[in-house]
């Protein structure tokens, strides 16, 4: 069939066209619209929450509790992969994980804060709250160190690695396991 | 992007779990449980690849179909400096070179340049032309670098991908910007690679933001003419692209990729000058340096929204300009996509892709001189718009641990036939965690391209006198008229699969395929002559000179096949540093005229042998990778195929060597060899381009990789 020489498959086309341009407007003007459900976690995810956790290991608080309370400021996949590590034992703590929003009092409530995906005025309020404060900060922002957080977590190629703000730290009576600052990338 | 539509092929795939340094990695995408892992660990692995993980979590073992999958690894360590010679380590590919930069690439039959029946994206964006009907292989380049992998489909990928992907999908992926930050050198210079150069800058922007720029250039020798004398098909490229990642949200990541190249290569052109003043006996003439001069560029726009591990939503638009200046025609062309898909689990246990595409192609023809664009009416036409709408669906349900099958369909409508179904059935039978088998059924259809329904060719195929027909005395000309009624060329194709793990080290990987075809493109005598002459004897046209006579033609589609056959690949890892490939394949063709009419008996018959040799029956691959003590590095690759009767190639063994040492992890020093004591070679011969064929040389290059 050519279209060149029949016209009844010139106004096929016309439809065909109108059909698939209103469809693929509306599919898309559609997918706009939706409210986000519960996002996906990668394995990117799950690598940084093993690390936080991990790190929980090498750092001393002035007080030791019965539990290590690991607060989450921030919405995105790698919430579901903290909760799985509500619970479990680190260092003879157990741990408890909870969401909070950024008016929380996180020195009464916290004795580490992972901040994620928040707008970068936020954080540095949330850090100059928290400054002397017994919390430790970890985050995966950018430039998170160099607002005075603690430990910041980056990509770079496929793997993660992290910076230690040894002086914030220290500041606010946390002492850091020499073996950890070894495995930093950078130290403060 | 249709990646992800591929069973998901993470690092947990068995030709990663082979790779002894990566088994660790294998086992965590298994049971995603890095919390046993020390600290050290945990920043010193590497992130396992998601691309395809938000489709469900299937190993490429269980996949139903014919999937192979060239690692960046196979890549370097081969030490190919092309796409299309980095696709010779696939099983059952056939990939030949005519010249210093065109290659014919098929598997499962018709081993042509003008091979179109394989689809060919580059990132998600679909490289073809369809006015000279195949994939011009000389454009589609990149870093090899920066290659993360080219996974390989062998079979119908029709439901999914569209029109053209008859007899196989083969999809180039390259690394994302978050892993290729820092600095990239890498140079190298040779005898024939004479000298490439490429440099890669990946960096940081915004607060989740990457990017990279890159630049390549290479400049090739010409191949050998068959008395030994250099071809002047000398190659030069040169290339600037970039790509940058960033999240506007949580749960958006936006995408953006492009770049721009210019090369020439000035192939030699056997051709009939018939506007030259009347030069006695002269006709067919071979002149060199004829521009195949070529540019172009991309932009690719992917936005990609996931609102959770079941479902997510993405929307892509590519841009695409390609522009070869080649002796024969000029053509400009421009297309645009878009495309949007749909993941989601509308019930338990099934997982539900379905999505829409829109393409639109613009053409501009100019200097036609022996490749014709023209309207309905048989006058030159110099631009065309064409556009291709398609939908297309898969539902995979997993019916319990060890069955799993999927459905699904792609309906389009294109400008040459209007509306085409395309379905597709598969199986898979998890025997255990290491057996699998699996089954496939589908329909798939190539449809007509520009070159068949609206290009006149002549004055650039030759048959010589002592051709089987009447009038042997002169040489001929043949005129290629095209055909505007031409119908789809239908697939049926059968597959069956079985993959095993064999404890760590040996795994198999064996399918089986059985293809019918129906309505395959042919070319027929003609009664009447181009010009309007008067026919002599029925089938012969006068030319301007008195030893030349012109054969007028057109296509039908006159032919239906039916190929079969069967491609294994075994890995074995010998040692822990040691690793071997072997892939085997096995190819039968057996095509027949499907009319009675007994005026068309004569050139079908001619069809049918073409059909039936045009590719190799046996092909073969081994290679081995050796890690060797102090950072040293030595691989082979020795490659065979059986001789392609058409292209009048007998078989040939070929046999490629690479040497590499790594002073530390950033700097490599490598010495490569490719088709060690073969002086020159013949790898292919056609006589419908006019382009005449050249041949391979021994070819040696030492490089050097630095990252910083």
């Amino acid at each position: 069939m050519s279209i060149f020489t029949n016209a009844s498959a010139k106004a096929t086309i016309k439809v065909t066209t109108k059909v698939t341009i209103i469809s693929l407007v509306s599919a898309i003007l559609f997918s706009f619209q939706l409210n986000t459900a519960r996002a996906a976690t990668s394995p990117e995810d799950k690598i940084k929450t093993a690390i936080i956790f991990k790190l929980t290991k090498f750092i001393s608080w002035p007080k030791k509790t019965q539990s290590l309370t690991i607060c989450v400021l921030g919405e995105g996949s790698i919430n579901n992969e903290l909760h799985k590590i509500n619970r479990k034992n680190t260092m003879g703590r157990r741990l408890s994980v909870t969401h909070r929003n950024a008016n929380s009092p996180f020195e009464k409530l916290c004795d580490a804060l992972f901040i994620h995906n928040i707008d970068n005025v936020t954080v540095k309020s949330v850090l100059k709250r928290l400054e002397g404060k017994p919390v430790l900060t970890i985050s995966d922002i950018r430039s998170f160190v160099d607002y005075g957080g603690m430990i910041g977590l980056k990509r770079s190629g496929k793997k993660i690695n992290f910076s230690i703000n040894n002086t914030s730290a220290t500041n606010a009576n946390l002492n850091i396991n020499s073996k950890l600052l070894k495995l930093a990338k950078t130290v403060k | 992007m249709k990646t992800q539509l591929l069973p998901s092929v993470l690092a947990s795939s068995l030709f990663f779990a082979l790779n002894a340094h990566a088994d660790h990695q294998a086992q965590e995408s298994e049971d995603d449980d890095f919390l046993d892992f020390s600290l050290e660990e945990l920043i010193s692995l590497d992130i396992p690849d998601v691309t395809s993980v938000s489709r469900k979590k299937q190993r490429l073992m269980d996949s139903a179909a014919a999937i192979y999958v060239i690692t960046s690894e196979d890549i370097l360590r081969s030490g190919v400096t092309s796409i299309p010679e980095a696709l010779r380590m696939v099983p059952g590919m056939q990939v030949a070179r005519l010249n210093g930069n065109i290659w014919s690439i098929s598997t499962r039959g018709f081993n042509y340049i003008f091979a179109n029946k394989l689809l060919v994206l580059i990132d998600g964006r679909t490289v073809y032309s369809p006015l000279f009907s195949g994939v011009n292989w000389d454009v589609q380049d990149t870093l090899m670098e920066d290659i993360d992998r080219i996974e390989v489909i062998r079979g119908p990928g029709a439901a999914l991908w569209g029109a053209n992907a008859v007899n196989g999908v083969i999809n180039v992926i390259t690394k994302k910007a978050a892993d290729t930050q820092g600095n990239l050198v890498s140079l190298g210079a040779g005898n024939e690679e004479k000298a490439f150069g490429a440099y890669r800058h990946g960096g940081e922007f915004g607060e989740t933001g990457f990017y990279k720029v890159y630049v390549k250039t290479f400049e090739r020798d010409g191949l050998a003419k068959a008395d030994g004398s250099d071809a002047n098909d000398d190659w030069k490229m040169k290339r600037v692209g970039f790509r940058a990642e960033w999240k506007p949200a949580a749960d958006t990541d936006f995408t953006l990729l492009g770049d721009i190249y210019e090369g020439t290569t000035r192939p030699a052109l056997t051709i009939f000058k018939n506007d030259e003043p009347y030069a006695g006996d002269k006709g067919m003439q071979t002149f060199e340096n004829t521009s195949r001069d070529q540019r172009g560029g991309n932009l690719i726009a992917h936005w990609k929204k996931t609102l959770s591990d079941t479902e997510d939503y993405s929307l892509k638009a590519v841009i695409d300009d390609y522009q070869n200046f080649d002796y024969r025609v000029t053509e400009k062309r421009q297309s645009f996509d878009l495309e949007f898909q749909h993941y989601f689990q509308p019930i338990e246990n099934h997982d539900l892709v379905w999505g829409l595409s829109f393409r639109r192609t613009w053409y501009q023809m100019s200097d036609m001189r022996y490749i014709i664009h023209r309207d309905e009416n048989g006058q030159p036409k110099d631009s065309r718009q064409d556009n291709l709408y398609s939908l297309f669906a898969q539902d995979d349900i997993t019916l319990n641990h060890h069955w799993n099958v999927s459905f699904s369909a792609r309906y389009e409508h294109n400008e040459f036939t209007g509306k085409e179904f395309q379905p597709n059935a598969k199986l898979t039978w998890k025997v255990n965690d290491n057996r699998t088998l699996w089954a496939s059924v589908s329909k798939a259809v190539k449809t007509p391209s520009v070159s068949e329904t609206s290009v006149y060719t002549d004055n650039i195929t030759f048959f010589e006198a002592d051709f089987d027909i009447p009038y042997a005395e002169r040489k001929k000309v043949l005129a290629i008229t095209d055909n505007r009624d031409l119908e789809s060329e239908k697939l049926t194709a059968f597959e069956l699969g079985y993959r095993e793990q064999f404890g760590s080290s040996f795994r198999l990987d064996v399918t089986g395929f059985y293809n019918r075809y129906s309505d395959i493109v042919a070319y027929v005598a003609q009664t009447s002559c181009p010009d309007g002459s008067p026919i002599i004897g029925g089938f012969i046209c006068p030319t301007t000179r008195s030893n030349f006579y012109r054969l007028p033609s057109t296509l039908i589609n006159g032919i239906d096949a039916t190929t079969y056959g069967l491609e294994t690949v075994a890995d074995w890892q010998v040692k822990d540093w040691w690793k071997l490939q072997l892939s085997y394949s096995w190819l039968q063709v057996d095509a027949s005229p499907n009319t009675s009419n007994p005026n068309l008996q004569f050139a079908l018959k001619g069809n049918e042998e073409l059909i039936e040799n045009l590719s190799a029956n046996h092909t073969m691959n081994l290679r081995s990778n050796m890690n060797l003590s102090h950072q040293w590095y030595f691989d082979v690759w020795i490659r065979g195929i059986s001789n392609m009767k058409n292209a009048n190639v007998p078989g040939y063994t070929a046999l490629d060597v690479r040497l590499a040492k790594k002073v530390n992890e950033n700097l490599e020093f490598s010495l490569v060899a490719q088709n060690l004591f073969d002086k020159q070679r013949d790898e292919f011969n056609e006589i419908f381009s006019g382009l005449s064929a050249t041949e391979i040389e021994e070819s040696w290059y030492a490089q050097i990789r630095w990252s910083f």
